[in-house]
């Protein structure tokens, strides 16, 4: 009866743990690569109930050449009802500040993005899989020799803990980790359509001149990509640059040919300019290229045929 | 001046029209002008309807709203995320990982928990409390 009882306690104690995760093995070749990290110009600040997120955030921005603090930002990340921050709020607020969000995954990609030079936000379960206590905290570098990994911010009087610590309360949040890096600044491990998915985030909060550098960037390590250009095109556009516009998408055209929305576009700022053969042109050629945006594509050709009945007076 | 039911209902309907137009968040181009994501999105993304992506942006901007976010906040939040970064929240916003830190956690929860989490701390488990300092 004892050795039963005993035997339920274990069961139980096991079951709370949650059965502490069993990849504990997936961890950083520290072998190989023995040195230490440590990242500077990574601010600390003190941190109010709920708003790690905005204090951790603060951090990320403070190094990448933004004067900021967790009051500024806690109204663009907080959650009232949650009583948090979601993973979403911070990667919209970065783009606020014209600053690249970018998310990763993984020791590995962690562990190249400090060599880089990069400081990674990463979430947390501080608690069990069961009764999740989600934390926020900035890792700043590592210790090779003693696997630690070194924190800014949170709590200063842990700024250091062990990798396995780490990594057991980090897999419990899926290894989720957030670069804040300003746009001329690519990630060590990004792939172009991941970088360009990032930097269309500043496109969308109205951060154009941020964007147009954020795609030259892409365009120094990738000069081919379609994407790059298309963005750059389209920021260009949103800054009235309607020129420079038409030039990149000339050069998108010329290298894809077979890029329909790219067409699409340029007949567009040819329009604009008031250059309607042109236009017609490109139209045409998106048109019978077809595709899924098919249906704005006639839309551009009635704009083009309309203008050019009212006899080309813009 | 004629204020007949019917004139009424009209004037109400255009007036909640306007209202409503208002509410929909102005699109950063010109309609005709592509978005960089139209040759980032796979193509099964991409024959998402205009009105879907836009119901979908209400949808969360709703939610936001309902979790004590005012109306700007909430646009301004819904506004700079991505057609497929608003799929994968949509209607998760309430079980989604909220980082608060440990506080607001601990004060949710009963004695057991607090037994719980102070053992595991002990154990190096978990992290939650400053005074523990395990390995």
């Amino acid at each position: 009866m004892v050795r039963f009882q005993v035997y339920m306690w274990v069961v139980l104690l096991g079951w709370c743990l949650g059965c502490a995760p069993h990849t504990l093995h997936t961890q950083p070749d520290w072998e190989s690569r023995p040195e230490s990290i440590k990242i500077r110009n990574v601010p600390a600040f003190a941190q109010n109930t709920h708003q790690c997120g905005a204090t951790a955030l603060a951090s990320m921005l403070c190094w990448s050449g933004i004067q900021t603090s967790p009051e500024e930002l806690a109204p663009q990340v907080y959650d009232p009802k949650r009583k948090g921050t979601l993973q979403n709020s911070l990667l919209s607020a970065a783009r606020r500040q014209g600053r690249v969000g970018f998310q990763i995954h993984g020791p590995h990609v962690l562990q190249k993005e400090l060599q880089a030079g990069h400081p990674v936000l990463v979430l947390l379960n501080q608690g069990l899989t069961w009764w999740p206590v989600w934390h926020y905290a900035v890792v700043c570098g590592y210790e090779g020799p003693n696997q630690k990994i070194i924190m800014a911010g949170g709590k200063p009087s842990k700024e250091e803990i062990s990798w396995s610590k780490f990594h057991r309360m980090w897999l419990r949040a899926d290894e989720w980790g957030l670069l804040v890096l300003p746009p001329d600044e690519l990630p060590a491990t990004a792939s172009a359509p991941e970088w360009l998915r990032a930097v269309h985030g500043l496109e969308l909060a109205g951060k154009y001149e941020q964007a147009l550098t954020g795609y030259a960037a892409a365009l120094q390590r990738w000069p081919f990509e379609l994407a790059a250009m298309m963005g750059m095109a389209n920021s260009l556009y949103a800054l009235g640059r309607l020129e420079e516009a038409e030039s990149t998408l000339r050069q998108a055209v010329k290298i894809h040919p077979d890029a329909g929305p790219a067409f699409n576009n340029l007949a567009q700022v040819l329009l604009e300019q008031g250059k309607i053969q042109a236009a017609q042109q490109a139209i045409n050629t998106a048109l019978q290229l077809g595709g899924p945006y098919t249906e704005s594509f006639q839309e551009t050709r009635t704009a083009i045929l309309n203008r050019k009945k009212s006899g080309h007076s813009p | 001046m004629d204020t007949s039911p019917k004139t009424f209902q009209m004037i109400s309907i255009v007036v909640l029209f306007v209202f409503c137009s208002t509410l929909l968040p102005a699109p950063a181009l010109q309609a005709a002008m592509l978005g960089t994501d139209s040759v980032l999105t796979s193509e099964t993304d991409a024959t998402r309807t205009q009105l879907q992506e836009l119901l979908q942006r209400k949808d969360v901007e709703q939610s936001l709203r309902e979790h004590g976010i005012d109306v700007q906040e909430a646009r301004a939040r819904v506004l700079t995320l991505s057609d497929a970064e608003l799929k994968q929240i949509q209607g998760r916003l309430d079980t989604l990982p909220a980082g608060e830190g440990a506080v607001g956690a601990i004060v949710g929860g009963a004695v057991f928990i607090f037994v719980v989490l102070l053992i595991t701390d002990i154990l190096g488990f978990t992290n939650v409390f400053t005074f523990v300092h395990s390995r």
